[in-house]
């Protein structure tokens, strides 16, 4: 196992939160750090009251003299009572506001983070790390127990401070003994903490797997499989299995944690009967009065909750600090590829573009062969280039690398001329409207599902329009709300769910919208039905008009009003020509072609087979 | 809620307690006693350490009574350590039964209750809030504070009990300290009351925008919609949105906050005031002789522990009580009868595949909406026919195959296996006969045999005899371990990404492992390349072999190979035949449908 060492040090986690809460919400830092005298001076009128009750009784004085006194002890006790609980209330809230604005952070991070480098299951690992620690789970939300750690271990210190220096006006043997505990406890936990982060691997590839499995039966799109192919037995098995595998775990980390604790008392009980015999001894040679031996009893019972507080809070921190790692190394990310922005995409946004591809390769990260390899191409303004070939021929790669989601590994991709790398990343988006094959929409209105804004900066008429094109007209007409319709039941009670196709021809609705110079179309025929099939096709001179288009499609027949074909096999040029040209050449793509137009013949050919 | 409905949950949740979870709930009361008691230790013993050194007792007294301090805590808080560690363990474990009895309810449930929207918003609801600490976990949170609190009064009393015996203090006041503590209880009482109703409503009143939460997470963490927030620019959007519903959240949430706050204040000053009654009384008592010195640490200190006990006693019985609406709806998720109609029938194993399966006149509406996803379909299957079944979008050609896989119930009809109504039959049982491939099939990151096999165990040979039937060979072939591997990264981080074609190949070849008499394909070609879909089409009767095999598919070439085709058209069947036959009628909808793909291939 690779042993990794954070990225960031405890006291640089804990000197970033205090920024970050001075941004976000200085209310919950002002309050946590009012929080710690107020403890703090509590702490001491909760021993020095009964001391003074004793003084007082042995003193022999009167109760008109006494009880203004313990009076005055105790409205100060409800003063910081007071403070902590109902302030505390105001603070939680304080820090849920803190929370929810460092989640965007991550949010915003893994929306524009470059794709390539997100694509990459390290990334969106640490990303996922990263949302965890800002939210709540099992009672731990390492974003603010961090603060509260941190905080924690400061005004334990503070009180530990104060408290020796009571202590040591009794005895100044005292500070030593109950100081010299802590640093076996210290070690003990060290000891402990070690062990656990040198199986903390092991432990959550554990966890994750164990979420794995109980997260499959959730999910929606699988409930139809598991209940034909009837796999409740499995699922359940590979659960228990990894169950029992936890279990272990847990065993072992409890009996580490008993022996660490078991140390921790044994030191307890050494100190405390040390510290109580030399007072018991001073009191003897008169040295303390009675009161003092109650004050400093007490004083040195909850001394141990000092040190007690100061290493728990430690840990918390420490633990939480490992976590907020994660936060800020995604947050962090370096940005491998911003572009250097002395282009802009505006010059280039009116009119079709020139496509060139320079010896373009592109190998997926420890993959042994290119994906796509050597590849040089021209697209023509204004050109339709359809783009065939079979599974893993490169294409959704080819795809991903013209609209800036991947860059070449070597070699050059031009837009009019310009390398992409000369385009902010961002800005060069604008300038490709993609229909990808896998769909995902989320619960927005149809509305802003095509614009990709807010209703308020969205130009409707612009989006029923395109929505017609895509063939949703009907759609929207049987839709009380229309366009405003929002997408998912789940999360709208008059929400709507789209089928296969009809998202399919959202999507393309939403390309039509964006109405970028570049257009790529990536199977977006596979979930339709022949007549809307047919009616795309006829459409597409009228879709790509003053664009220059890239259609790719495992239906050959699409390739009929392209002006050109190209077919890619194993990430190169296999053929390229118009589709008589091909057919005229005979080789791959006329086969292709054949295999799937026979059926459609009279007598098919390979009907022969059956 | 009635009372009646407070005790049932109550004795559901003990019931649960103790029988699912028995080890856990023991070793939970057990520390729970041990600790409440342990801290008693130190305040009984500093007494009478204070009043010996007062008294001028010999030194040795003294040191015995430290000793035994010291000793006894050291072995109390050594067995808690014990205890706390073992529960911790069990807990855990608690927790891992608790996550996958929701996978066990969801691989139960009838699909149809799977779809409902109301029933994902209710196991939405009680998930997020067994994750802000209510439902089960707050009952055993519960548990452990009451027997915490039982053992506190019990010890309290124990200790204060020669006080309330003192002569030297006059009635008037000792019943005066039990009035204060009466109020101060009362008081206590009614404020949290008023924090927790603040709570529920707050609570009650996000569900809907926890459901947003949630979907957006979940939106944001998928795959797909990367490429679309980046392209598309969403980016900017998406982050307003949620910021917009966060802050409307969280500035409800301050409001909430803010009354809370108020309603502590009342209780915070009785309690003070108790307080320094009882050091008043105590003073009192302690000048004139009746009380040392040294006790009257102990007795303020346990009259308030008394108080606070009886308070957070009474705090927590309402709020065992207010848990209990969550309980409540909790059960009610687990209460959703899992199938639809529970059929006992077995299904009669025959070698000759004789199943005849048929549809009659069944309509079909999905829950809550008007339109009739079928109207009036009758069918019959013959046996070892191959049966093609095309339509527009949304034609109802789906709909079919899930009432044939008893995914849901008809609305009206019936549809027969063997002249048997199928909901008379064993749901598994019925299952048994069918192989289907969805269109929007899922395959699981676990090993390829198992998923092949959709189970634990695998006959080796079968299924790499099945994955070579569905094309898969030469893939499986260059698998590091052959079927061994595991697909995707999600949970062995050395498995194989695989394509959507090679997904369906899959898919197609765990359709093949089960052997079912009946085989329904999903356009099982829509994700395959020219090649591989021109392979499953001349393989297409090797691969559906004697059985009776359904094909649901947008490209027409599949009509080819099966001997009748049904077209759908609005919920309803227009057309059967041959495909020779229906391309006759010019003015029908096959033909409509299969000049439009049709034109593109027919090459002059």
């Amino acid at each position: 196992m690779k042993k990794t060492k954070p990225g960031y040090s405890l006291f640089s986690n804990f000197a970033w939160s205090v920024r970050m809460l001075m941004r976000y919400s200085r209310t919950a830092l002002l309050l946590s750090a009012l929080f710690i005298p107020v403890r703090i001076g509590l702490k001491y009128l909760e021993i020095y009251l009964p001391s003074l009750a004793v003084s007082e009784v042995t003193k022999g004085q009167p109760l008109c003299h006494a009880l203004p006194r313990v009076g005055l002890v105790m409205l100060a006790i409800l003063a910081g009572s007071v403070v902590l609980k109902a302030l505390g209330y105001i603070r939680s809230s304080a820090l849920g506001i803190y929370r929810y604005k460092m989640a965007d952070l991550v949010t915003g991070k893994r929306l524009s983070l470059f794709y390539q480098t997100y694509e990459q299951k390290e990334v969106r690992d640490l990303a996922g790390r990263a949302e965890t620690v800002t939210q709540m789970w099992d009672g731990v939300l390492p974003l603010t127990d961090m603060v509260e750690g941190a905080f924690g271990v400061a005004e334990n210190l503070l009180g530990y401070l104060l408290f020796g220096t009571v202590i040591s006006f009794a005895s100044p043997w005292l500070v030593p003994i109950l100081t010299a505990a802590p640093i076996v406890n210290l070690l003990s936990v060290r000891a402990y903490n070690k062990w656990e982060y040198a199986h903390r691997k092991q432990m959550t590839d554990l966890d994750q797997r164990l979420w794995y499995v109980a997260g499959l039966p959730d999910d929606f799109s699988a409930a139809k499989d598991i209940r034909i192919y009837s796999m409740a037995s499995w699922l359940r098995a590979c659960y228990r299995d990894l169950s029992g595998q936890q279990a272990r775990w847990d065993k072992a980390l409890v009996k580490r944690n008993f022996f660490t604790r078991t140390a921790d008392l044994a030191v307890i009980l050494l100190r405390d009967g040390g510290a109580y015999a030399l007072l018991i001894h001073m009191f003897y040679k008169g040295q303390i009065s009675v009161d003092e031996f109650v004050l400093y009893f007490a004083a040195i019972a909850s001394f141990a909750s000092w040190v007690d507080g100061i290493l728990s809070c430690w840990n918390k921190a420490n633990t939480m600090s490992l976590k907020l790692c994660d936060f800020r190394a995604f947050v962090d990310y370096p940005e491998e590829w911003a572009g250097r922005g002395s282009a802009r995409a505006e010059d280039h946004r009116d009119a079709p573009p020139e496509i060139t591809l320079r010896n373009v390769c592109f190998r997926y990260e420890g993959a042994r062969e290119d994906t796509i390899h050597n590849l040089s191409l021209q697209i023509k303004r204004g050109e339709k280039l359809a783009l065939v070939g079979p599974t893993g021929a490169g294409k959704t790669t080819l795809v991903k690398l013209l609209c800036g989601l991947y860059r070449p590994t070597s070699g050059e991709i031009l837009f009019n001329g310009v390398p992409l790398s000369d385009f902010n990343r961002e800005e060069y988006y604008q300038l490709v409207a993609p229909v990808f094959q896998e769909i995902q929409t989320a619960f927005f209105s149809l509305a802003e599902t095509v614009s990709g804004k807010s209703l308020a900066d969205t130009d409707l008429e612009r989006a029923r329009q395109c929505m017609c094109r895509a063939g949703l007209g009907e759609k929207l007409d049987g839709l009380p709300d229309g366009i405003y319709t929002k997408l998912n039941k789940k999360v709208h009670r008059d929400g709507t769910e789209l089928s296969g196709g009809e998202a399919q021809k959202l999507m393309l609705a939403r390309a039509l919208y964006k109405d970028a110079p570049l257009l790529i179309l990536d199977e977006p025929t596979a979930a339709l039905d022949p007549i809307a099939e047919s009616r795309i096709y006829t459409q597409f001179n009228e879709m790509t008009e003053n664009k220059t288009a890239l259609f790719i499609s495992h239906r050959l027949a699409s390739t009929a009003f392209c002006d050109r074909i190209i077919l890619l096999e194993k990430g190169q040029i296999a053929q390229e020509g118009t589709h008589r040209e091909l057919i005229r050449a005979g080789g791959k793509y006329k086969e292709l072609f054949e295999m799937q137009s026979c059926w459609y013949q009279e007598n098919p050919k390979g009907g022969e087979k059956l | 809620m009635t009372a009646r409905e407070h005790l049932r949950i109550f004795r559901r949740g003990a019931e649960y307690s103790l029988r699912v979870n028995r080890k856990y709930t023991v070793l939970l009361m057990a520390n729970a006693v041990l600790s409440s008691v342990t801290g008693y230790v130190p305040i009984y013993f500093s007494a009478r350490v204070i009043d010996a050194l007062i008294a001028g007792a010999p030194v040795r007294t003294v040191l015995f009574y430290a000793a035994l301090t010291v000793g006894i805590v050291f072995a109390a808080n050594l067995l808690c350590t014990y205890l706390a560690c073992e529960k911790e363990a069990a807990r855990k474990g608690v927790w891992r039964n608790e996550e996958w009895s929701y996978s066990e309810k969801a691989m139960g449930m009838a699909y149809e209750s799977m779809e409902d929207p109301e029933v994902d918003r209710l196991r939405y609801r009680i998930r997020r809030e067994s994750q802000i600490g209510q439902n089960l976990f707050l009952f055993y949170q519960h548990i452990e504070r009451l027997t915490c609190q039982a053992a506190r009064i019990a010890a309290s009393l124990a200790l204060t009990a020669s006080f309330f015996t003192l002569p030297s203090v006059p009635l008037g006041l000792k019943l005066a300290i039990g009035a204060g503590v009466a109020a101060a209880m009362l008081l206590q009482t009614l404020a949290t009351q008023k924090i927790n109703g603040l709570d529920r409503d707050f609570n009650a009143s996000s569900v809907e925008i926890n459901i947003l939460f949630e979907h957006f997470d979940d939106y944001i963490a998928h795959y797909g919609a990367g490429k679309d927030v980046r392209l598309y620019g969403m980016g900017g959007f998406l982050r307003d949105f949620l910021l917009s519903a966060d802050r409307e959240y969280w500035e409800r949430d301050l409001k909430v906050s803010c009354r809370k706050a108020l309603w502590t204040l009342p209780a915070a000053v009785l309690n003070i005031g108790l307080k320094f009654g009882v050091y008043a009384v105590l003073l009192y008592a302690a000048m004139r002789g009746g009380v040392t010195a040294g006790s009257i640490a102990k007795y303020v200190t346990c009259v308030m522990l008394l108080a606070e006990a009886l308070v957070r006693m009474t705090e927590t019985l309402q709020e065992a009580l207010d848990n209990n609406h969550y309980l409540k709806r909790y059960f009610s998720y687990f209460d959703i009868p899992n199938r639809m109609y529970q059929g006992s029938l077995t299904v009669e194993k025959r070698d000759d595949n004789e199943y005849e399966v048929e549809f009659r006149n069944v309509s079909f509406r999905y829950p809550g909406t008007k339109v009739y996803a079928l109207k009036d379909v009758s069918l019959k299957f013959q046996v070892g026919e191959r049966l093609a079944i095309v339509g527009m979008n949304g034609s109802g050609k789906t709909t079919f195959i899930k009432l044939l896989c008893r995914l849901y119930d008809p609305t009206e009809g019936e549809i027969l296996l063997n002249g048997v109504n199928i909901q008379k039959y064993d749901y598994d049982e019925y299952m048994s006969i069918f192989s289907v491939v969805f269109q929007d099939f899922s395959l699981f990151a676990l090993k390829l045999g198992e998923v092949v096999a959709a189970g634990r165990e695998f006959e080796e040979a079968r299924v790499r005899e099945c994955l070579e039937k569905a094309n898969f060979g030469q893939r499986l072939a260059a698998l590091p371990k052959g079927v061994h591997t595991y697909l995707y990264k999600s949970y062995d981080p050395e498995g194989v990404e695989i394509s959507g074609g090679e997904g369906q190949k899959i898919a197609l070849a765990r359709a093949l492992y089960k052997d079912a008499p009946f085989i329904l394909l999903d356009e099982p070609t829509a994700a395959l390349d020219p090649v591989s879909e021109y392979e499953v089409y001349s393989n297409f009767n090797r691969i559906s072999g004697e059985k009776t095999a359904v094909y649901i598919s947008h490209r027409l070439a599949s009509c080819r190979f099966c001997d009748r085709i049904a077209v759908f058209h609005r919920g309803r069947i227009i057309q059967q035949g041959s495909h020779e036959e229906l391309l006759a009628d010019r003015a029908g909808k096959y033909c409509e449908l299969w000049n439009a793909q049709a034109q593109y291939y027919i090459t002059s």
